[in-house]
């Protein structure tokens, strides 16, 4: 860095010493190498100051994610619970043993299941990085689930984030898809059956072309079940596809969605809260106090020309891009009494909840191994065969009738909570659990009324038996539209509507039916999962299954 | 500008994250020393490097050059497998088991101790790895993992003798060499007649063990045969045949069916009547006691054979005039019996049958059937059903009977041993799920791997009672179910129960409602397991034959070498059945039941397969006329035939001319003139061969006496009379080449040693015969000289 100029002075001395000089500004370069390629790097060092933390995260393409300033109402455990951030550990924690683990891991059905073992008993760390990769996807799923119903109860969907809610339910899609797929590829018994059920389940939508007599010219069931294995059972090219969608297509595609949803939120005016924590999200009133020192005069002009009545407060707007976009996007915090900066508050708060997460699941992976059973043998069925634990539910649907179990009633609860935030456009605010002490009172109801209801339907089949076993002949096409499952569902629809009539509140319709899903999901899959044995059959216990 | 106004408290998230981190790192760490420190085998080399080198120092110390000793850490800890792609097996199980192929390492304990026997060195690591002989699971590192005592593992590490059904992976031969186990458990399912019933593949061959039925109405009483079928123990405690669990209805049909088999020749003939006495010297005679209980010993254990069934109550059992005619043709009655066919006269078989009947009759037994009240005779129904039931039982599989083929039914045991574990039906029984459990438990008790009937909610009670009971034949052909209430239809299965002698006479339905009396009805009929759809008798075998039986079924496999190259070669099994006269006179005396010829027969006498390098065809022919017993301690000798004279000329021509190897003993062809009987005399004494055989009296009791003295026998006893010198230089060379199983100790003896010992045991001749016998001593040694001199 220092600059020798005695050196420069006289250019026409002898070379050495011109060389010597340069040696040594060489060398102390060398000794302050680390400290330029840090400095070069990170361009600021440890934040002293506001200001500097703002810029710190601002100028950092990890960090910048997130807004220089934060409300402080996010950073609160019980608004979000971390659910967001401990999916996206877990996501993390899954793509780098997933890689690890395609080092070693053969998709052919001659060598997965010795690739299993391998992998198990003689690969370094091999037992732990897919005991690590087990447990994170189930709890990833978990966590999709709870984070979206989290985002539900606080009416996050709402408003500016009805679109970030709808990609979130097609991140949550695609976790099930990721989650299943993978679930063939240790090629057990356990991947082979669940697989073979899927399959069927793909398959279904032939009970209803069959009942209507269309299936020799329009066998959508089919299709998709040979588009899914590449054959008419599973085998050798289901591997290779299930393998082809769960390392590249379904992770890349997954990590656009995951862009959008992160960009989004961002551009939503971050996490739903609140009017107490800032003033209602319809007025214009921006702060723009950090924006004056980082942002783009010209661009700010434009938005606060196009946003702001002249002369307001901060009118200076920094997301200059989004200026010429229509409406009141991007929406940032108005009121700097209700923000603290980024870093170190959320940073710390990010950091040590993923600290957390991974300590859990590294605890998971040390104690419980991930189940490996026996070599897939298609001769010789699993009984009871059954799916991945968050898909028990839909096969208890399942059992009644393939179709509405496996395609309608999944299509029509994924399209129907898609479609909520267009239903219900309330202007209430988000941010709120429950939308307060009324839609409390409505969950509450709403989740004893659907405990009642599914445990009473699946009590009255299995003592009774449903309609086939009162009317032998009866069309399977009456099977189809009238069965425990859709009953559920038409049960469901009535008490939102009624809910909705009742409360004069489209939101408290909404909250009505998102409770009775997620209530009778979690029930049918305890159920079974714990009540279900051999051929399906119902059992009190694990003890009274027939011994074979 | 503010100054950090109201800052969030981050106090907290720092402690929790440095925490959480710690506590990772902490459990990265403990990952990382787990999987580099403690895994068990890591333990097991270390503790066999330190073997290793204090093995090497005492080494040094003892005998070695002043070599560097082994230091512990040369030793490379690492994982050690036998890789065996074409059998598509990775086998770890050396990771732990190091020194298994260190015959040093014996002394070890397990894991680290080498491989007991010489196994390895037929059976090298490299090419057959661990788990294709003891299964379990080759890939896995930790014991219980690798010793498949995991869920999930199908295949556990195969214990005590089990071991010895992976044999037949590679070795298709009938005997498997050094399984004992199972070469004895495959003949026990030729034995106890399973392959009768069920299909096996081509390994055993399917024989019906049990006697020809074609005329045993004429041969037993109908009481016996009664009693026999109930309990068969109760006649004989060494029974064969197993016992069937049947209802008395069911026995009644088939006893009235068997009787119906009769042969009117022997029904018409007039009642014999012959002499005791004579009788006693024919049986004497004819050695029945060599395959035959006939007599029982101070401590009432049988004394006899166990070739033929005992026979010691038959009088109680055998209509003499059936007697009779079996004597005289054993085998129009039994063809497949191993009992030779005598040439008993007419009046001899009188004889012989009066001496039979009288002396093997358990007269309490006859005075208590006495005063039983005699069974009626069949009727038309009982002998239909017993029609039924004898195909329903598949009798025809251990019986021949015209008219009733046997159908092989049964569940097919090809495969059983790699039939996964899940199919098979384990019933009830609180037994391991393993297939060697399974097939312990069902021998030793079939009915114990069952559910039990029970009755399901939503089916006829009735409905279902009635298609489960068992044995079926009972129940078919009565009336079909009547139509009515519940109770009535209930009342009318107990009936039909009662009927058939399923239950007893004196039961009655409980009063209360008809699921109640269902229930009982259930209970009932379980109780006496006429719900049970297993048609398999209980054989009740003992532990051992019961573990031999489950090793052969074990070795029935689908699972094989993956190529023909890890066959073990075949032994070429030569069968001795010739068509000529003697295969004629041999089928007719059956004497492979006793002797062996190369590889078939039987080693209950002598092996005749060198024997026509063996003896003295002259001697032979005496012999076979009167035969000795060749051991002063042994009264069993082979039975006195009475061979017709051109019978016993012929088969001693033909034994001395083709059961002849002119290999053996050659040495003593080419160089008898260098041998010297007084040499062989000093050595005879030296080596101590008195110890054991007796000349002139003097000796031990062990083997033969080389100076046996038989009066009135036509030739000369000696040994030196009866053997030929190629034979006895070939047996003195190495005894265990002619007869493996032989004591006679092979000394090791010099070449010249030998021909100066044959030449003294040939030296051995009855002075009595010397004279007359002198020409033919030269020709000892030859094969061919002409006919047999009388």
């Amino acid at each position: 860095m220092q600059h020798n100029e005695s050196d420069s002075q006289r250019p026409g001395e002898a070379g050495q010493a011109v060389a010597s000089g340069a040696l040594r500004e060489l060398w102390t370069n060398l000794l302050s190498t680390p400290q330029q390629f840090f400095e070069s790097a990170v361009r600021h060092g440890r934040p002293t100051s506001d200001r500097a933390a703002s810029q710190a995260v601002f100028n950092n393409v990890f960090l910048h994610i997130l807004p220089t300033r934060i409300n402080r109402h996010a950073l609160h455990v019980r608004t979000t619970f971390g659910l967001g951030v401990i999916t996206l550990v877990l996501f993390f924690l899954l793509v780098v043993t997933g890689v690890a683990l395609m080092v070693y891991y053969k998709p052919s059905t001659a060598q997965a299941y010795d690739s299993m073992k391998e992998i198990h008993y003689i690969v370094p760390t091999g037992r732990f990085m897919r005991n690590i990769h087990r447990w994170s996807a189930h709890a990833m799923v978990l966590a999709v689930i709870l984070h979206m119903a989290r985002a539900f109860y606080t009416a996050a969907y709402k408003g500016p984030r009805r679109f970030n809610w709808v990609i979130g339910m097609i991140l949550f899609v695609l976790t099930l898809m990721l989650s299943f797929t993978g679930y063939l590829l240790p090629w057990d018994q356990l991947a082979y059956w669940a697989v073979t059920i899927g399959s069927e389940i793909a398959e279904s939508p032939r009970e209803l072309t069959d009942a209507l007599g269309v299936t020799s010219w329009f066998d959508i069931g089919g299709l998709i079940k040979r588009l899914m294995l590449g054959a008419n059972q599973v085998g050798e090219e289901a591997l290779i596809r299930f393998y082809v969608l769960h390392v590249v297509v379904l992770p890349v595609v997954m990590c656009i969605f995951l862009v959008v949803h992160f960009w989004r939120i961002r551009k939503d005016g971050g996490l739903a809260k609140p009017p107490e924590s800032g003033p209602p999200e319809s007025t214009d009133h921006e702060s723009g106090q950090q924006s004056a020192e980082s942002g783009e005069p010209g661009a700010a002009a434009q938005a606060a020309a196009l946003e702001s009545p002249p002369g307001a407060v901060g009118s200076a707007k920094t997301y200059g891009l989004m200026a010429v976009v229509r409406g009141r996007t991007p929406a940032v915090d108005r009121s700097m009494a209700h923000t603290v900066p980024t870093w170190p508050n959320a940073i710390y708060a990010i950091a040590a909840l993923s600290m957390m997460t991974f300590f859990v699941i590294l605890c998971l992976a040390h104690c419980f191994d991930a189940p490996l059973k026996e070599h897939a043998n298609p001769a010789v069925p699993e009984n009871p065969a059954k799916a991945p634990w968050y898909f028990l539910g839909l096969q208890e649907l399942v059992s009644y009738s393939a179709f509405m179990g496996g395609v309608g009633i999944p299509t029509i609860v994924v399209l129907g909570l898609m479609l909520v935030p267009y239903l219900d456009r309330e202007k209430e605010n988000s941010g709120v659990w429950f939308s307060g002490r009324r839609g409390r009172r409505v969950c509450l109801l709403t989740a004893l009324m659907t405990t009642c209801s599914v445990v009473g339907i699946l009590a009255f089949t299995i003592n009774f038996g449903w309609l086939r076993s009162w009317f032998p002949n009866i069309p399977q096409l009456m099977i189809t539209l009238v069965n425990p499952g859709t009953v559920l569902l038409a049960l469901f629809m009535g008490w939102s509507f009624a809910v909705t009539k009742q409360t004069n509140s489209t939101r408290m319709g909404a909250l009505a039916v998102f409770t009775c899903f997620l209530v009778a999901f979690a029930i049918l899959t305890y159920f079974a999962t714990v009540y279900r044995g051999p051929n399906w059959g119902f059992y009190w216990s694990h003890s009274d299954w027939p011994v074979h | 500008m503010m100054d950090r106004p109201r800052t969030y408290r981050v106090g907290w998230l720092k402690v929790v994250l440095l925490l959480s981190s710690v506590a990772s790192f902490g459990m990265l760490l403990l990952a990382a020393y787990q999987e580099n420190f403690t895994a068990e085998w890591r333990t097991h080399q270390q503790e066999f490097a330190h073997v290793l080198s204090v093995k090497a120092t005492a080494a040094n110390e003892t005998s070695a050059p002043a070599g560097a000793s082994v230091k512990a850490s040369d030793y490379p800890i690492e994982i050690r497998q036998a890789f065996l792609p074409e059998w598509d097996k990775v086998d770890r199980c050396i990771t732990c088991h190091v020194g298994i192929d260190n015959p040093a390492m014996q002394d070890q304990p397990q894991p680290l101790t080498a491989h007991p026997g010489d196994i390895l060195q037929h059976h090298s690591a490299d090419r057959y790895g661990c788990t294709i002989c003891h299964q379990g699971q080759g890939r896995a590192t930790d014991k219980e993992a690798a010793h498949g005592r995991v869920p999930f593992w199908d295949e556990p590490l195969l214990t005590g003798d089990f071991i010895q059904s992976t044999c037949t992976q590679c070795h298709h031969d009938e005997e498997v060499p050094q399984a004992p186990v199972l070469n004895r458990g495959r003949q026990l399912l030729s034995e106890l007649g399973c392959v009768g019933c069920h299909k096996t593949g081509e390994t055993l061959a399917a024989e019906k063990v049990g006697p020809q039925l074609d005329s045993v109405g004429s041969k037993v009483t109908r009481k016996w045969l009664h009693k026999w079928l109930a309990d068969p123990g109760k006649y004989l405690p060494e029974h064969k045949m197993p016992q069937y669990p049947l209802p008395s209805g069911a026995i009644d049909g088939l006893a009235a069916f068997l009787m119906t088999a009769r042969d009117d020749k022997i029904d018409n003939a007039p009642q014999p009547k012959g002499d005791y006495d004579t009788g006693a010297d024919i049986y004497r005679e004819s050695q029945c006691i060599v395959c035959h209980v006939t007599k029982l010993d101070y401590a009432d254990n049988p004394v006899g054979g166990h070739i033929g069934p005992s026979l010691m109550k038959i009088g109680n059992k055998i209509n003499q005039k059936w007697l009779v005619a079996f004597f005289q043709n054993p085998h129009s009655f039994l063809p497949h019996t191993k009992m030779p066919g005598y040439h008993f006269s007419k009046k001899e078989a009188i004889n012989l049958s009066q001496f039979a009947i009288e002396e093997w009759t358990d007269y309490d037994l006859q005075d208590a059937e006495a005063e039983e009240p005699a069974l009626p005779t069949g009727t038309p129904q009982q002998i239909a059903l017993g029609k039924r039931l004898f195909a329903e039982l598949d009798c025809a599989g251990c019986h021949e009977l015209k008219g009733s083929p046997a159908k092989r039914d049964a569940p097919e045991l090809t495969f059983i041993g790699s039939t996964p574990v899940h199919q098979l039906t384990f019933g009830d029984a609180k037994v391991p799920r393993t297939t060697p459990d399974f097939l312990y438990t069902k021998l030793k008790s079939p009915r114990s791997l069952h559910h039990k009937f029970e009755l399901h909610p939503g089916e006829d009670p009735v409905d279902a009672i009635w298609e489960n009971l068992r044995p079926k034949s009972l129940f078919s052909a009565s009336q079909s179910l009547p139509d009515g209430a519940e109770g009535e239809r209930l009342a009318w299965l107990l009936e039909q129960a009662k009927k058939a002698g399923v239950l007893e006479k004196q039961l009655a339905l409980p009063s209360g409602t008809t699921a109640k009396q269902a229930h009982w009805l259930v209970w009932a009929l379980n109780e006496v397991g006429a719900l049970n759809p297993l048609k398999m008798p209980d054989f009740q075998p003992s532990d051992q034959d019961t573990e031999a039986l489950a090793i052969a079924l074990m070795s029935l496999s689908e699972v094989g070498a993956p190529s023909k190259r890890f066959d073990a070669p075949r032994r070429s099994k030569t069968v001795f059945d010739p068509k000529d006269e003697f295969g004629k006179l041999e089928r007719h005396y059956r004497c492979l039941s006793c002797h062996k010829i190369r590889s078939s027969g039987e080693l209950l006498a002598s092996d005749l397969t060198y024997e026509g390098n063996r003896v003295n065809r002259e001697w032979l022919y005496h012999y076979l006329n009167q035969p000795y017993s060749m051991r002063r301690m042994l009264t069993i000798a082979m039975p006195i035939f009475h061979f017709p004279d051109e019978e016993s000329r012929l088969m001693s021509e033909y034994m001395a001319n083709v059961f002849v190897d002119s290999d053996l003993g050659a040495a003593w062809k080419r160089n008898r003139d260098k041998a010297d009987a007084g040499r062989g005399k000093t050595l005879f004494q030296a080596k101590g061969c008195m110890a054991c055989h007796q000349v002139n009296g003097t000796g031990g009791d062990v083997g033969p006496s080389l100076t046996t003295q038989v009066p009135e026998f036509p030739h000369g006893t000696w040994v030196g009379d009866k053997l030929k010198g190629e034979w006895v230089y070939a047996w003195l060379e190495n005894p265990q080449a002619i007869l493996p199983d032989t004591i006679e100790p092979n000394l090791g003896l010099s070449d010249q040693e030998i021909l100066d010992l044959t030449a003294f045991v040939l030296s051995l001749k009855n002075p009595q015969f010397q004279k007359k016998n002198n020409g033919d001593d030269k020709n000892n040694g030859d094969n061919n000289n002409g006919q047999v001199k009388k």
